[in-house]
């Protein structure tokens, strides 16, 4: 069966503008919901940000605080640290009872000390490393200074132990210059001088000089990072061995 | 004639429609993610200070930690550090540190004080002399004292009698706390 269209051509065209209208109002309307809908979206993306925000409020007022609080700290421990470092560079130096000590356990029986003499070697400095040292020295605080001043005349410099005696047996010289190499607390042993010397009962002996460079001590240049002995092993001297 | 019409409301429609979605962007879109980013990127600063939270307590922990170190160090020196009054009389507890390790005290020169920054030096000369165990007892007591004491140069000699006495020369420093030094 076929279906005939008697309507007129007007009516068509009608027909089809309504349709177009109707369209043109769909995507108008489909439009503007568009943009409503990114809009609300956008607020309410906004108000949940914002939300977070507040909830972290107090936590961020909190680490302002507190790293107001690092900034005073750090301010007090600058403040403190240096005339601390100070008082601690005093403590440095080696007990010489504790050099005494390690010299004298090792020493055998026919070693006879002569003389032990403990001091510091002051190197060849260049006159330019002197200055700089001054220099930095000048614009430090006052214990920032005195440490700087410290450091200088005392960290270049070697502490040396010359031990003078006689021996009539070489062979435990060497032994005695042996043990004394492997005592932590030195850092070199060398025989400096030997010579034969007649004694009164007319038993050959030698006269010798041995030079012992002590480690440097703690905080200085070369001191060891780790504990060689503790406070209370300080000024430990054998009194059951006497000097020979 | 009806064709061009309509051409030009459907032109006037999507300029009108263009013009408005291009409006929109440019002032209300865009604005809107702009401040949308701001806020989330301060939201990420205050989510790094959240984080950074237990990182600054434990460096507040510490610093109070160093600083307690650092002030007990100082108290402890200055505690022990002589006034000015016991450096002028160090001499005499150095004799008697010798009296009572059986040493005997043959000269005692104390040398003129070197003044620092924040510290005083009290520089001495002292030969003392007596048997090994008695020097080494003096040394002991000396170094054991609460002041702080350096001995710069010691020499012990062997002396008297087949060499049982010993002879210590001996330099040390007194270090004080310089008065004028408001530290």
């Amino acid at each position: 069966m076929k279906n005939i269209n008697f309507l007129p051509e007007r009516y068509h065209e009608r027909d089809l503008k309504r349709k177009a209208a109707i369209w043109q109002y769909a995507i108008l309307a489909g439009f503007g919901g568009l943009l409503l809908a990114a809009t609300f979206g956008q607020l309410a993306m906004k108000r949940s940000l914002q939300a977070s925000l507040r909830e972290l409020e107090p936590t961020r007022i909190e680490a302002k605080v507190k790293r107001e609080r690092v900034q005073l700290l750090q301010q007090q421990l600058n403040s403190t640290e240096e005339v601390a470092a100070l008082y601690t560079y005093l403590r440095h130096p080696w007990p010489r009872t504790q050099l005494l000590a390690k010299i004298t356990e090792v020493l055998p029986e026919c070693i006879v000390l002569d003389g032990i003499e403990i001091l510091e070697q002051l190197p060849n400095r260049s006159s330019f490393v002197g200055n700089e040292a001054g220099e930095g020295a000048s614009e430090a605080s006052p214990a920032g200074a005195d440490l700087a001043q410290l450091r200088d005349q005392h960290d270049a410099t070697s502490l040396v132990v010359r031990i003078r005696g006689t021996v009539d047996d070489t062979g435990a010289l060497n032994e005695y210059v042996r043990q004394l190499g492997e005592v932590p607390l030195f850092r070199s042993v060398s025989l400096s001088s030997l010579q034969s010397q007649m004694s009164r009962n007319e038993t050959p002996r030698s006269a010798f000089e041995l030079n012992v460079v002590v480690r440097p001590g703690h905080g200085q240049p070369g001191g060891p990072s780790e504990p060689l002995a503790r406070r209370d092993q300080v000024a430990r001297i054998s009194l059951e061995r006497p000097a020979q | 004639m009806s064709t061009q019409s309509k051409k030009s409301k459907s032109l006037v429609l999507t300029v009108l429609i263009s013009g408005s979605a291009l409006a929109y962007a440019l002032f209300v879109f865009l604005p809107t993610q702009k401040s949308i980013a701001s806020i989330r990127s301060e939201l990420a600063e205050q989510r790094n200070d959240v984080l950074e939270l237990g990182t600054l307590e434990n460096e507040i922990v510490g610093l109070e930690r160093r600083i307690a170190a650092t002030r007990e160090t100082i108290d402890t020196w200055r505690e022990h550090a002589p006034t000015e009054q016991e450096t002028a009389t160090f001499i005499g507890v150095v004799t008697q540190l010798a009296e009572q390790a059986d040493a005997r005290v043959d000269r005692i020169t104390p040398r003129s004080v070197v003044k620092m920054a924040a510290l005083q030096q009290h520089p001495a000369d002292l030969t003392v002399e007596g048997g090994f165990v008695q020097i080494a007892d003096f040394l002991r007591r000396l170094e054991l004292r609460p002041e702080t004491i350096w001995v710069n140069r010691l020499n012990l000699t062997a002396s008297g009698e087949a060499g049982v006495n010993v002879r210590c020369e001996l330099s040390f420093t007194v270090f004080a706390d310089n008065p004028d030094d408001s530290d």
